[in-house]
């Protein structure tokens, strides 16, 4: 029974990862676009909104993350468990505010009546705002030798580079947006460099 | 790279630079141009909005907003004033999504939009190419890093 109970888990588990994943694998994407529709249909109903396009963003990072209550299960001890939990690696923490920031991007923008066109730019914007100001409130570098924002290569832009992990990152509003000619500029442009979407909600 | 880019042929800077003041002051009248437009939401309302405008280039003045759309009524009062060539080029790698309208002696030689462009940065590089625009497409950032080479920045009054 019990260990019954520990295989459901652990299936569980790997579900879960697969539905958190934001590399590109089109068996793990899932589309909810009765959510795009949503979002790109109801900017009227946000009659609250009238920020400036250039205010402020609000942050969105959850920056008090509830603690696991069973890391005993995958941790030999507190201080690893505590290790893991603090230092994961730079481009995976990247990648979750970059993903955060991009969900609610979508879903929150900041004016009211934009085309799809726009609400990707907008979502695009409000994100790498926000992982440039997590960046610079928890010491990763910025510029060339650390994490950059719309690099130029010969034939694409990656909206974020990642130096150090040799990671790119690039925005799309959903998977339909994923082009093969342009993830093989992504390739030649940055050569050695992983390519990560991040796809809206 | 998500940005949409204005070019005008037929005029000198200055003279662009003058019809894009009288745009930024007053509200132009938005053309039916059969493409994405965000003038409404993005631009008649922002008092920051600023124009990015670039020396003339081989006959060519490219235009780049701070918001990096484009304002369909300038785009057309600047080729009626200056008896040019209009071209609106969009690029939206966020949908795979790119533009492209031509407007010349008063009316649309070629006008489409492809939310499935197989490589919206370089098709809509190709755009440019074709009518032989010697500049490539510009965040409003990269325009205002040129200020020391001639290009000027107007700001709504």
């Amino acid at each position: 029974m019990k260990a019954g109970f520990h295989r459901l888990r652990l299936l569980w588990l790997a579900l879960l990862g697969l539905g958190w994943t934001t590399t590109l694998s089109f068996g793990a994407v899932v589309v909810q676009s009765s959510t795009i529709d949503a979002v790109t249909n109801g900017y009227d109903m946000a009659g609250a909104f009238n920020q400036s396009y250039d205010e402020t963003p609000r942050p969105v990072w959850n920056e008090n993350q509830p603690e696991m209550a069973d890391e005993g299960t995958f941790f030999g001890s507190t201080a690893q468990f505590n290790a893991a939990k603090t230092t994961p690696p730079t481009v995976d923490r990247i990648r979750q505010v970059a993903q955060q920031g991009y969900d609610y991007a979508v879903q929150n923008p900041r004016v009211p009546g934009l085309n799809r066109m726009e609400l990707g730019k907008d979502a695009e914007i409000q994100a790498t705002r926000w992982t440039r100001r997590w960046a610079e409130r928890y010491g990763v570098d910025l510029g060339p030798g650390g994490l950059q924002f719309q690099v130029r290569g010969a034939n694409s832009v990656p909206d974020m580079v990642y130096n150090p992990a040799t990671q790119t990152f690039d925005f799309k509003l959903t998977p339909k947006a994923f082009k093969p000619a342009q993830h093989r500029n992504f390739q030649s442009d940055f050569p050695g460099y992983g390519i990560d979407y991040i796809y809206g909600p | 790279m998500n940005v949409e880019n204005l070019f005008v042929n037929g005029g000198s800077q200055a003279s662009v630079a003058e019809i894009v003041a009288r745009c930024l002051e007053n509200s132009t009248e938005q053309p039916d141009w059969e493409l994405p437009s965000s003038y409404s939401p993005l631009l008649v309302g922002d008092p920051k909005r600023k124009v990015a405008i670039s020396p003339e280039t081989d006959g060519w003045t490219a235009i780049v907003e701070s918001k990096e759309v484009v304002d369909f009524g300038m785009a057309k009062l600047l080729a009626d004033e200056l008896g040019g060539t209009a071209v609106v080029v969009q690029v939206s790698d966020a949908i795979g999504a790119m533009g492209k309208l031509i407007y010349r002696h008063g009316g649309i030689v070629a006008c489409a939009f492809d939310e499935n462009a197989p490589d919206p940065l370089n098709n809509g590089r190709a755009v440019l190419r074709k009518e032989s625009i010697p500049f490539d497409l510009l965040m409003f950032r990269e325009a205002v890093q040129m200020v020391g080479d001639g290009w000027m920045v107007k700001q709504r009054p």
